[in-house]
């Protein structure tokens, strides 16, 4: 289960921005806190390798595990932006 | 030497393509992978964003590639990124547009590495462009990438010897039936 918000703030602000461009988040069990899904699934997409993602609840290193989750959502938008 | 962040990104196959990857991350988290971004597709693939500390990129990777093979038995190894890039890759490293990396590169001065790929788009390696851009354009990659950079094209280029060396004999060419031939034959 996702234990309500994420305990900690940068972590918190990385989900909301990838919520807020259409991922979307479901429960997880264990160290991990939730699983963040990319709603495209696009086949061509290079990231679509690896379009699920796990959030953890104690990473080691939360302002860089809050840094990758954003720069992942990033690239999914830059690339598509780089496809128009 | 104080330690140093590297960020680098690990693809495997699993050892079963049809693996929950939810029953993994457990044991990917106890075997070191908690400062990992852990990534699947459900079809057998699964990678491992690192934004891992230590004294250099060769330690960083290789612990990295061992913590997930320790959670995830296995787990075969086919790439270690950054390796190639593309002039968007590259304008995504740097934040600027991609319009003014190709710029730079569209300059093709003589002594400007050449493409690992050539196609749409062009690839180059990292570890031989990243240097190339900091010595003749305003451009900047942190060191630490190029680190990583050189590391995943040393790994990367092993794992595709691997690959050349268990390639199966191409299968005999079967006698056809000729078609038969036209006047001008």
């Amino acid at each position: 289960m996702t234990r309500g918000k994420h305990p900690n703030k940068d972590i918190r602000a990385a989900v909301e921005h990838a919520l807020k461009h259409g991922w979307r988040l479901k429960p997880a069990k264990g160290h991990g806190w939730g699983v963040l899904f990319c709603p495209e699934n696009d086949p061509a997409c290079r990231s679509g390798k690896f379009c699920i993602k796990s959030v953890w609840s104690t990473p080691r290193r939360p302002e860089e595990h809050a840094r990758d989750i954003r720069k992942w959502v990033d690239d999914c938008i830059h690339m598509g932006d780089a496809k128009k | 030497m104080s330690d140093r962040t590297f960020r680098f990104d690990l693809a495997f196959a699993l050892a079963d393509p049809s693996q929950d990857v939810e029953e993994l991350l457990d044991p990917l988290f106890e075997a070191g992978c908690d400062d990992a971004l852990i990534g699947w597709n459900g079809k057998g693939s699964l990678g491992a964003t690192f934004s891992r500390e230590a004294d250099c990129a060769a330690t960083a990777i290789r612990t990295g590639i061992r913590d997930v093979q320790t959670g995830a038995p296995g787990a075969a190894l086919y790439l270690v990124d950054p390796d190639l890039v593309s002039a968007s890759d590259i304008a995504f490293m740097v934040e600027c547009s991609r319009q003014n990396v190709r710029k730079h590169l569209e300059k093709n001065a003589p002594d400007m590495p050449s493409p690992a790929h050539l196609g749409n788009p062009a690839l180059w390696h990292l570890a031989e462009i990243g240097p190339w851009l900091i010595a003749n354009t305003p451009l900047r990659i942190p060191r630490e990438t190029l680190e990583v950079a050189r590391e995943a094209m040393r790994i990367n280029l092993d794992l595709t010897r691997q690959r050349l060396e268990s390639l199966p004999p191409l299968p005999e060419q079967e006698e056809s039936w000729e078609t038969p031939r036209t006047a001008h034959g």
